[in-house]
């Protein structure tokens, strides 16, 4: 165990001198991380999206319905809900794009609480774009949600006058005690900004594509050495080769968990971003570092030469982050290809990392990202380790 | 050098197959404690397959290695702890010095604190890189490289020195340096293998040598075994003003004397042993009053020797 322990701090002392390794394991996730996370954190003032929401209805129980949604907007630590003064200015704001979509209030909204309306107008009006899938999503929600409130409070109003004669005054009390209480799409707010958590989000996102190619790296840098002799000078010591293969590989997962916990501490000291308990996070990490090293260190094993292992391990790293979702906010891919991005790992890591990070989520909520991640390191990390024990002993 | 004592190597019928190729077919050889043993054969012939064998880098097919006693295979901590292993490839990390390079592979052999720091300071110092230890490898001369590299396979002090043509690719001056050293080792003791591809590294480091070709060990012996397994003799080439045909047939019948032909300004002896008729020829000549301009005796070399056991050049 000595001797991979200093087999391991060895090669990590070696692969720290080295620019490239530094480049591709801290800045260059670094960097990502912040611009994606910038970006989608300021498009809208705080959340990555904006929902402009006016209210034409201008009554106690519209305000109260309006107010009641904005609270919970639960979706929310993904986008904000921004009250604008006029229909119009709703329209225009989405027509700017400063608005992703907007929602309008019209007059006569709180004839639903009262059962005053007649006929079926449209007192609550989404204005979206197909070309705006996300937002639209988003804003079918906050339609159903404001619905939701008419809902919960109709029924409240229902319930309480059943068997009795009442007088418009009581109905508006017991109508104004409903709005106070959450519709059915609540979720509860933590205090965390929007941005905060997006860049909880990107920042794994963006580490787990450069955690793929670092790891390919260093697996490539043990193959090399293979190339230059010191590999046979190691195979020429007294020690077992098992100590060597677990030494460098050893070398190459904690350089890679190394590099996912600077990009955390640095979005979270930097940034003040939130990627979720301490505990999870660090389990979460462990588990992607193994599945990513599983891959990366088959892949470069099963190659027949470093260009042949650098192409392989570029392809893979982009397909497998467009499959998984890297580069897109969470949720915002059709629905055919979120199902498709759990057919990657990084699609499953995401998942952890996103209940982490935008659903506040703890331990239990990532078993399922762990269960597979885990699974894929050991049944794909066996093979790899196999293979490059065989290409140890035969260079 | 001269070996003495038990040998430090022994190894019988190393056999090696690389699917339908034989890589190494039957070798076997011992090296006693202070002997250096060359293995002499062309690129291909099957030297660093044996040597990876004898190291315990590869699995062999068939045959026994001991060093010091102990058997060598992969995992053999013990016998490998007994090897000295200087690779044909420069085996050090150039983004590290010579010393932190040591320092690793000294760890490796179970070295450490002031023990570690002396054995790297004589290995460098015997190598002559004692004032650029602390330079990265990567900035080093070819020649200063291959040395570094030396110095990596001496450090825990091998009972068994195994160096895979270490002057390949370097220039005279670093090449002149490093056979110094390794002549050095034979001296303090140590069993040296020496495998080249270069015939006159051979003659001048190794007290036996062994041929090799197409993975076959086809002769061993002192330089002069050798020689006299091919049946070899030296020639003396004597220069003179005067008449030869005389002096050419007195030669004729001294002993060690085995053929003498006339040429235009001398004449050309064939002797069992050059250095030992030097006498004959000069007593002859006074005898006769004949002036002799020049003596040179010619040895037949490895290169020769190889050529006659293979059909080919040892450069080939």
């Amino acid at each position: 165990m000595g001797t991979a322990l200093l087999i391991a701090r060895h090669d990590l002392r070696r692969r720290l001198r080295d620019r490239t390794a530094i480049v591709t394991a801290f800045i260059a996730p670094l960097v990502m991380a912040s611009i994606v996370g910038f970006a989608f954190g300021r498009t809208s003032g705080g959340g990555y999206l904006r929902i402009a929401i006016a209210d034409e209805d201008r009554t106690a129980a519209s305000s109260g319905a309006i107010d009641n949604v904005i609270a919970s907007a639960g979706l929310g630590k993904v986008f904000v809900l921004a009250r604008v003064p006029t229909e119009a200015a709703a329209r225009a704001q989405f027509t700017s794009g400063t608005a992703g979509a907007a929602v309008v209030v019209h007059r006569g909204f709180s004839g639903l609480f009262t059962g005053q309306v007649q006929g079926t107008p449209v007192l609550v009006e989404a204005i979206t774009s197909d070309r705006r899938t996300y937002a639209q999503q988003v804003a079918q929600s906050v339609v159903r949600g404001l619905y939701g409130v008419v809902s919960s409070n109709a029924l409240a109003v229902r319930t309480a006058f059943t068997t009795v004669t009442v007088t418009p005054s009581q109905v508006e009390a017991v109508g104004a005690a409903a709005r106070a209480q959450p519709p059915p799409m609540r979720i509860v707010d933590d205090g965390i900004e929007p941005r905060k958590s997006l860049l909880g989000y990107f920042g794994p996102a963006m580490a787990i594509v450069f955690l793929f190619l670092g790891i390919g790296a260093g697996a490539r840098s043990l193959l090399g050495e293979r190339d230059t002799g010191t590999l046979a000078r190691l195979k020429a010591a007294p020690i077992g080769m098992g100590r060597v293969v677990a030494g460098k590989v050893g070398a190459v997962l904690a350089l890679a968990m190394l590099s996912i916990v600077v990009v955390w501490v640095a979005t979270t000291v930097a940034f003040g971003a939130y990627w979720g308990p301490a505990l999870a996070v660090l389990a979460l990490s462990a588990a992607t570092v193994l599945a990513f090293g599983g891959i990366a260190l088959f892949l470069t094993v099963s190659s027949k030469t470093p260009a042949q292992s650098d192409a392989t391990m570029a392809i893979v790293a982009f397909v497998l982050a467009l499959l998984g979702g890297n580069f897109f906010p969470p949720g915002s891919l059709p629905p055919l290809l979120q199902r498709l991005a759990l057919a990657t790992p990084n699609g499953w890591a995401l998942q952890g990392f996103g209940n982490l990070a935008l659903d506040k989520g703890g331990f239990h909520d990532i078993l399922p990202a762990l269960v597979v991640l885990l699974v894929i390191g050991a049944v794909i990390g066996a093979a790899a380790l196999t293979r490059l024990r065989s290409l140890v002993e035969m260079s | 050098m001269t070996g003495t004592g038990e040998p430090v190597l022994v190894c019988r019928d190393l056999r090696k197959q690389y699917g339908d190729r034989t890589a190494v077919n039957g070798v076997g050889f011992e090296i006693a404690a202070g002997e250096c043993y060359g293995l002499l054969g062309p690129n291909g012939a099957g030297k660093t397959t044996t040597i990876s064998m004898l190291c315990g880098l590869l699995h062999r097919d068939g045959g026994e290695v001991l060093v010091d006693g102990r058997p060598v295979h992969e995992g053999a901590t013990d016998a490998k702890a007994a090897i000295g292993y200087v690779p044909q490839d420069i085996a050090l990390y150039d983004e590290l010095t010579a010393a932190d390079n040591l320092t690793f592979f000294g760890r490796l052999y179970g070295l450490e604190g002031a023990h570690l720091k002396a054995r790297i300071e004589f290995a460098l110092s015997v190598v002559g890189l004692a004032d650029r230890g602390d330079d990265r490898v990567g900035s080093y001369s070819g020649g200063m490289k291959r040395r570094a590299n030396i110095a990596a396979g001496l450090l825990h002090d091998p009972k068994l020195l195994v160096l895979d043509e270490p002057t390949v690719g370097v220039d005279p001056q670093s090449r002149h340096a490093i056979l110094e050293t390794v002549a050095g080792f034979g001296r303090e003791g140590m069993a040296v293998l020496y495998t080249t591809h270069y015939m006159e590294e051979a003659e001048r480091l190794c007290d036996r040598v062994g041929v090799i070709d197409e993975g076959r060990l086809v002769a061993e012996g002192t330089r002069r075994e050798l020689v006299a397994q091919v049946g070899g003799r030296d020639r003396v080439r004597v220069s003179m003003s005067g008449s030869a045909s005389e002096l050419a047939a007195r030669l004729r019948t001294s002993e060690g004397i085995e053929q003498v032909e006339v040429h235009e300004g001398g004449i050309e002896l064939l002797a069992t042993e050059g250095r030992r008729v030097l006498r004959t020829v000069v007593d002859a000549a006074d005898v006769l009053g004949v002036e002799v301009d020049g003596i040179e005796v010619v040895q037949l070399d490895l290169e020769a020797v190889f050529l006659h056991l293979t059909g080919k050049a040892l450069r080939d």
